[in-house]
């Protein structure tokens, strides 16, 4: 985390370097609020559009989760950012008697998104234990980063497979 | 022409004086960098991708001790990745699992991670594939030589398996873990998906599996490990390692890094 705090600020010293380390970057041209609402795969995650509303952090801002060692993001450039409303019924956090708030419940959300992308996802269960054991592994996947629009947080990130 | 000499000769101190700051700056940046910790692996340029475990994992248990969940407190320890980790298929980290019977590709997860890349971090993860593809979820960052609880369970009503470390709940898959081959099996492992990575924790300092229990199948509650189900080391290769201090008390870690 610490490292790659250091390599962004030697990148924005660095004449006409705007790229975090190992080139990724979100381009303004994939910056769009959503205008249709979308089921992302079988994830359980659905995204309506925003509507009116505005984030207070910007996509650029939001990105940064990726370089500030918040969040675990591939190392490609996203395919887009996109502003929404995003719910999910399964991640949350729960509280002392046990009461969970979903970190997700039609919240204003950057999705950020890699799409058709080499999954990541673990070897899956053991089969022969003798033998290593590998996955199937689907083609590709699409991963998608949640940031809280309002506040610039991380809230989770989810991969799929592509149908 | 002296003027557009001198101007061209400016020009070219100024270029190499950017060029003299950046490479200086460079040097800086490398020297802070093996100061802080190189994220360029001891553990050498990546081999071929897969799987690889070190734990321990039950291989079948008597039809009232089957069980549905599992949980137990994971110690977080350090795995180095070998130095060309980029891309999707590179991790390692450690977790707890049901799955069905010797069936790689009906499970339900939850531990910590890391892919490797440069823009990736220790997380808390979760993961499940009940037939209808791969889902997975990856927590906020977190630190290392700590205690987190991940936890796989089964809720009847409605019928679902929750995944969860400690109280983030990550996943819920909507689906009952008893259409997965039978008797189910539950793991406590590390694991690499490069030969030349290393599961998590070294000699001195192992990953650890403690107060293990499962969820009995028979009655949805929660019971030891102890006098329940058998567990059987699976390491699958030589330079991983792994004991049991304890019948809930697991540990893995890379014995030749």
């Amino acid at each position: 985390m610490k490292i790659r705090g250091l390599l962004v600020v030697l990148c924005l010293t660095s004449a006409g370097c705007i790229a975090a380390p190992g080139g990724s970057s979100l381009s303004a041209d994939r910056v769009d609020p959503l205008l249709a609402s979308e089921n992302l795969g079988n994830s359980g995650v659905t995204l309506d559009p925003p509507g009116l509303l505005a984030p207070k952090v910007q996509a650029q801002g939001a990105f940064a989760v990726c370089t500030n060692g918040r969040a675990p993001c591939p190392p490609t450039s996203p395919t887009a950012a996109r502003l929404a409303i995003a719910t999910d019924a399964g991640p949350g956090t729960a509280d002392a008697n046990g009461k969970i708030t979903l970190l997700m419940n039609k919240r204003l959300v950057w999705a950020i998104s890699w799409s058709d992308i080499e999954c990541r996802f673990r070897g899956g269960g053991l089969g022969d234990p003798s033998i290593p054991s590998v996955s199937a592994s689907p083609v590709s996947c699409d991963t998608v980063a949640f940031v809280d629009a309002g506040t610039g947080e991380f809230l989770y990130e989810v991969t799929y497979e592509r149908h | 022409m002296g003027e557009r000499r001198q101007l061209g000769g400016t020009a070219l101190r100024t270029a190499l004086r950017l060029v003299s700051s950046f490479l200086s700056a460079a040097a800086l940046a490398i020297s802070v960098l093996l100061a802080a910790g190189t994220p360029v692996s001891a553990a050498g340029p990546c081999a071929g991708s897969g799987s690889w475990f070190a734990g321990w994992y039950s291989g079948g248990a008597a039809p009232a001790h089957e069980p549905e969940g599992v949980k137990a407190s994971l110690l977080y320890r350090d795995g180095d990745g070998c130095s060309a980790a980029v891309g999707g298929s590179k991790g390692r980290g450690a977790w707890v699992m049901i799955q069905g019977k010797n069936q790689a590709t009906r499970y339900v997860q939850s531990g910590y991670w890391m892919f490797g890349n440069a823009f990736d971090c220790w997380h808390h993860f979760s993961e499940y594939n009940n037939g209808g593809g791969t889902v997975a979820k990856e927590g906020p960052c977190t630190n290392l030589n700590q205690v987190h609880v991940p936890l796989v369970k089964y809720i009847p009503n409605p019928a679902r398996t929750e995944l969860w470390i400690d109280s983030l709940r990550l996943d819920v898959m909507n689906s009952c873990v008893c259409a997965f081959a039978r008797p189910l099996w539950v793991d406590y492992l590390g694991e690499s998906q490069d030969t030349h990575s290393d599961v998590p924790g070294l000699s001195a300092t192992k990953g650890e599996w403690s107060s293990m229990q499962i969820q009995y199948f028979t009655d949805n509650t929660w019971h030891g490990t102890c006098g329940t189900i058998t567990l059987f080391k699976d390491v699958t290769l030589a330079r991983y390692a792994a004991d049991a201090p304890a019948c809930n008390d697991t540990r893995s870690w890379t014995a030749t890094p």
